[in-house]
């Protein structure tokens, strides 16, 4: 199966979402901002990669984690990606879309909008990085029962 | 099979009339009456569904091609990045689908003709309207239709 986390830009709270699903992030304590800068792909993304759905890794049990930026319209994402999949002949069973904006906290908004909206990086990523570890419980325990509905049975 | 993905950024009409050009629901030479345009939108509850991203199926083209038709508000950069890359993950390559966009550009009144149809006493007013809007830009969508 391929998991599809995604958000508004699709370079923090999805990114860190399919980072905790793969493992590559503390499962048992809050990240620190340096772990969480480390992490490919973090605060990395522009407005000309929203869109595409970008390979993240390989779970413990095969599924292939995803991430992408939807720009704010999770609906529109979701209506062409399982629109296609009908047409296309692509079984529901074969991905799964993981709405991660639920889980973004106002910290992540305002520094996220600076360092990629604004170009403002300087105050901007440890803003957001500061908020990405304040809500990285939320995004966890997400991506839990992400795994938890995808074990193999 | 191949398929058709007509997409439009400034109006679904407008992806909506293209595929129903090319599958022959409408003449591209003929400009279509209001009731045809009407009908159109009917056959496919526009009226109550103006969701961004919901893909139709408008039937096959003489070719056998399946055209498709969606659209999305603005934002077009990101709908063609995430059919590609949606696509390409499930093995589809390019040569099995044709992606058209609809670069027609957006008109006022057809957004207070899609207004209009959603309330029921204005339904023939808005209709009168996006026929008048589809008419304007017919030319233009045919040659999408026929050359895509």
């Amino acid at each position: 199966m391929k998991i599809i986390y995604h958000c508004h830009g699709g370079t923090h709270s999805s990114v860190t979402a399919a980072a905790a699903h793969l493992g590559m992030l503390p499962q048992d304590r809050l990240p620190s901002c340096l772990e969480l800068l480390a992490t490919p792909f973090f605060d990395r993304r522009v407005n000309k990669d929203h869109g595409t759905i970008t390979m993240m890794g390989v779970d413990d049990c095969g599924h292939e984690i995803y991430f992408v930026g939807q720009r704010g319209s999770p609906r529109l994402l979701e209506n062409i990606v399982q629109g296609l999949a009908c047409h296309f002949d692509i079984p529901a069973r074969d991905f799964k879309l993981v709405n991660v904006l639920g889980r973004v906290n106002l910290w992540m908004r305002i520094g996220g909008k600076m360092s990629r909206g604004l170009n403002w990086v300087k105050p901007g990523r440890p803003l957001v990085t500061w908020g990405t570890a304040r809500a990285y419980r939320k995004i966890l325990k997400l991506t839990w029962a992400v795994k938890s509905q995808c074990e193999p049975k | 099979m191949k398929k058709v993905i007509y997409f439009s950024s400034t109006g679904f009409i407008y992806a909506l009339v293209v595929a129903a050009m090319r599958s022959g629901r409408l003449s591209p030479c003929l400009p279509p009456e209001r009731q045809q345009v009407q009908e159109l939108l009917q056959n496919y509850h526009y009226e109550q569904n103006q969701q961004e991203g919901l893909v139709y199926d408008l039937g096959y083209s003489p070719r056998g091609e399946k055209c498709l038709a969606l659209w999305s508000k603005g934002k077009e950069d990101l709908v063609r990045r995430t059919i590609t890359s949606f696509l390409a993950l499930f093995g589809q390559q390019q040569k099995q689908y044709q992606l058209v966009q609809i670069a027609v550009p957006a008109q006022p009144w057809l957004e207070l003709g899609r207004f209009f149809i959603r309330l029921r006493p204005c339904r023939r007013l808005g209709y009168i309207i996006i026929h008048r809007c589809v008419l304007q830009v017919y030319r233009d969508l045919s040659q999408l239709a026929t050359y895509p």
